[in-house]
């Protein structure tokens, strides 16, 4: 299993018109990866996008509508306009599930049945889209920006975190004093956070012309694997799973999912909320360390540890159980 | 397994065995009426003894300046805490020793719709048969965690805190009752092979004897 060195699908994703990055290439420079494979394929790592759910407000309302129904629970907080039947108002299918949530301010608002008044260059997509949204262009973008992250490959860790820390705080308070002594009050928890800091492996890169960057240098940095596995890491963070208003440009995002790590059988949701790097004198050819500050939202346990017996590892040469 | 690779302290019992000269550390959940235990028999016992237990004591004193000197309003005490530091004893696994592996992980991109464009399989590393997981460290870290989910409350259907108990920290014949406020799990390279815990414990009251034959007053 090889680490993520590819560039192009993360910094193709937007990132706002603060941090432009752009494709460089050279056919003549190739990265080295001289990181241990194994190491990943016993204990990956993997940070991946999950793009925001179609319509993630309406939709996660219709599922806990759906639960509740399965239960024939009462809606909580239902208004009587709005009956329990019916959560949904609207119906929606294929590419009209694509709907931006905000608007912009780029053109004007489309009419699928009446041509004329759109202003949009985009043609018969049109008719596919529905007419209660905002314009086609915006649409069209968020589908190709939704699919962008739909189908954005996870970031495997060339090399695992040198730390990762998970901290978890209670909501509480023991300090309101009273004639008899304090008062506890406890209303749950703070989402819990997670600190990690890894490293980047050494800046080595292939040259295959007569002068230019070759092996072990501080001018193969570009070229090299680990930074280039840095700045895929730097764009997903940056991203931030937004979609967001390239054609009004403006810096409301239409929706935001989430990021997640799965390692050690768990899986954790929630946000990238820091990054930081360092590029200093004293690792000049590389092994620099970064760090990530993630909030998070939801926390699986992935393994059913339901194992009643701990059995042999498997060799991996051969069918047989190690011995 | 427990029979193969043997825990430091069999129960929370091992404290009264004169024999065994052991002093665990061990938690209860205590009934909001503050003295009944909610666990029964059964007790929390830490895996390994924490490194550190730090208790930290303040008093609430206010004093203002006035011409005529300075007023001192005393208070009491603050609420104080305890900090423990600890870590989750080493992963040892049966049939492969000291163990960090992690095991295969998949990727949410199986549950998803799209399918142009996506990776040909969603798992990312080799299932070698057995993880850092079947371990009795990792089991106990596990529970230490959810007792700090827990923290003594009794919760309703909705997951509202409906009544409040509390947890007890037990530690050599002293008890200290109180809350915890946060935990966190550290795991490091310089550290392989197991975690670093940290916990705030909140005490409210704390109970524990003290010798008091013989002594000296000169």
């Amino acid at each position: 299993m090889k680490g993520t060195t590819a560039t192009v699908p993360y910094i193709d994703l937007p990132m706002g018109e603060d941090v432009i990055l752009f494709p460089e290439d050279s056919e003549d420079h190739f990265p080295i990866d001289m990181s241990n494979q194994n190491l990943r394929q016993y204990s990956p790592f993997i940070l991946e996008v999950v793009p925001p759910k179609i319509n993630m407000a309406d939709g996660s309302q219709h599922e806990q509508n759906k639960f509740l129904k399965s239960r024939n629970a009462s809606l909580p907080f239902s208004s009587p306009l709005n009956q329990a039947n019916t959560p949904l108002p609207r119906s929606r299918t294929g590419l009209s599930d694509f709907t931006p949530q905000l608007s912009s301010l780029a053109g004007s608002p489309i009419n699928a049945s009446s041509k004329s008044r759109s202003r949009s260059n985009l043609g018969n997509t049109i008719e596919a889209v529905s007419p209660a949204y905002t314009d086609t262009d915006n649409l069209i973008d968020y589908a190709i920006q939704y699919r962008a992250l739909d189908t954005l490959p996870p970031i495997v860790f060339m090399i695992n975190p040198s730390s990762f820390d998970v901290s978890y705080n209670a909501i509480q308070s023991y300090q309101d004093q009273t004639r008899y002594g304090f008062v506890f009050q406890r209303w749950g928890e703070e989402l819990p956070t997670i600190s990690i800091s890894c490293s980047i492996g050494a800046f080595i890169a292939g040259y295959k012309g007569d002068k230019g960057p070759n092996g072990l240098t501080h001018t193969a940095r570009k070229d090299s694997a680990s930074f280039r596995h840095l700045m895929a890491i730097f764009s997903v963070y940056r991203n931030s799973a937004a979609i967001a208003d390239r054609i009004g440009r403006s810096r409301a995002y239409q929706a935001v999912g989430r990021q997640a790590i799965h390692y050690d059988g768990q899986t954790w949701e929630g946000r990238i909320e820091s990054m930081s790097y360092t590029l200093e004198e004293s690792r000049q050819n590389g092994g620099i360390s970064f760090d990530l500050s993630f909030t998070v939202y939801n926390h699986k346990f992935n393994d059913p540890m339901e194992a009643i017996f701990v059995e042999r590892l498997k060799n991996l040469n051969s069918s047989e159980e190690v011995r | 397994m427990a029979k193969i690779i043997k825990p430091t302290f069999n129960s929370h019992l091992d404290e009264y065995n004169k024999a065994l000269n052991k002093r665990p550390v061990y938690f209860d959940i205590i009934h909001p009426d503050g003295v009944t235990s909610l666990l029964g028999d059964l007790r929390l016992v830490c895996h390994v003894n924490p490194t550190q237990l730090s208790f930290s004591y303040q008093k609430k004193v206010s004093r203002s300046p006035t011409i005529g000197g300075w007023i001192e309003t005393y208070w009491g005490d603050e609420p104080y805490t305890i900090t423990l530091d600890m870590s989750t004893g080493g992963f040892i696994r049966v049939f492969s020793g000291l163990s960090n592996t992690t095991g295969p992980v998949n990727s949410l991109q199986q549950e998803r719709t799209a399918t142009v464009g996506m990776p040909s399989s969603s798992t990312y590393g080799i299932d070698l048969g057995g993880n850092r997981r079947e371990t009795l460290a990792y089991d106990k870290y596990l529970d230490l965690l959810s007792l700090f989910h827990n923290n003594g409350s009794i919760y309703d259907s909705r997951g509202y805190v409906t009544l409040q108990g509390r947890i007890q920290m037990n530690f050599d014949g002293g008890q200290w009752y109180g809350w915890f406020q946060s935990f966190s799990v550290s795991e490091t390279a310089d550290s392989p092979f197991a975690f670093k815990l940290n916990m705030v414990f909140q005490v409210e009251r704390e109970v524990h004897g003290v010798r008091t034959q013989g002594g000296d007053f000169r």
